[in-house]
């Protein structure tokens, strides 16, 4: 059983030493010790991956894009469920890419806001709220919050499939931010 | 303000406004659900009041699912939430629910107002 942190072990190295140590099991990803994703293996194989609802190689790429998750290896959890029977290789490079294109996606989406709105940040969400961790109940699309100083918005960006963070020095009217998210065509209710 | 006091007007906003779903209130470690929802969504909401028991009053939050959006508002002490349908606009129900809370707060106040008159 190994554990860490995304910060300074990566998604890929964790799937290579699983996969070259021949590993079966489930690593675990978690934040404040809730469980929110799972990648299965077996003989060194992935066979299983799940992220708050999503399953598949989605749940990878979704994934993959996270830095601040706790992630533990635990032989013991075998999962029953398949639903990835893809060539681990191909993952692999699938993953890396899409994550290569998300971080220049970001880089874009980083300059639209800060022209419209000024925003102090973009980045890709880390599921820091609790809001999210029960999609089965709300799947949620938008988040927004105000804490008396900081606005925060969290969407689901419709072209990476992945939310992504704003944080503005003050409030935003919800409706323009929305129709502004609707005319860039990123934003999805 | 004492939780009884808001249910009336709560109920009163559900039935009235169509978009409405449930109005849950907060308030001196107390919960109400109008009309009572399913456990799931109760602990759900639970959990999230007890994240907003330390925030600072004026706080709010604003959810939107491919279903409903889910508004929540803290004012001074007491949190409320109010779970609608999508088929309005959010503008709309910021504003509808502000000004219930407003309205249930004035309210709250009137009793004592008129028993301070009475006592003079």
């Amino acid at each position: 059983m190994f554990a860490g942190t995304l910060k300074t072990f990566s998604i890929i190295s964790l799937i290579q030493t699983c996969h070259n140590d021949g590993s079966s099991g489930t690593i675990e990803f978690s934040r404040k010790e809730t469980v929110i994703g799972k990648i299965g293996f077996e003989d060194g194989n992935i066979i299983n991956a799940s992220f708050l609802g999503i399953k598949g190689i989605g749940a990878i790429k979704q994934l993959i894009l996270l830095e601040e998750l706790d992630f533990q290896f635990n032989e013991r959890i075998i999962l029953s469920e398949k639903n990835i029977s893809t060539d681990i290789n191909f993952i692999l490079i699938d993953c890396s890419r899409h994550k290569d294109e998300a971080r220049e996606y970001i880089s874009k989406i980083r300059r639209l806001f800060s022209i419209k709105y000024n925003a102090d940040h973009v980045i890709f969400y880390e599921y820091r709220h609790l809001v999210f961790t029960s999609p089965e109940i709300f799947n949620i699309k938008y988040f927004e919050e105000f804490n008396g100083k900081d606005f925060t918005v969290v969407y689901l960006d419709k072209n990476i499939h992945a939310r992504i963070e704003l944080l503005f020095e003050k409030k935003i009217l919800t409706n323009d931010l929305l129709m502004f998210m609707k005319s860039k065509d990123i934003g999805r209710l | 303000m004492k939780l009884e006091s808001n249910r009336a007007p709560a109920f009163k906003f559900v039935e009235t406004n169509h978009f409405v779903k449930s109005v849950i209130i907060y308030n001196n470690d107390k919960t109400a659900y109008f009309p009572t929802i399913e456990n799931g969504k109760k602990l759900y909401f639970d959990k999230i009041i007890t994240l907003y028991k330390k925030r600072a009053p004026g706080s709010h939050l604003l959810l939107c699912t491919p279903k409903e959006f889910i508004y929540l508002y803290k004012r001074i002490e007491t949190i409320y939430i109010c779970e609608c349908t999508n088929d309005i606009s959010v503008s709309q129900v910021k504003m509808e629910f502000d000004t219930f809370i407003e309205d249930s707060n004035k309210q709250g106040k009137f009793p004592k107002i008129l028993t301070a008159l009475f006592n003079r």
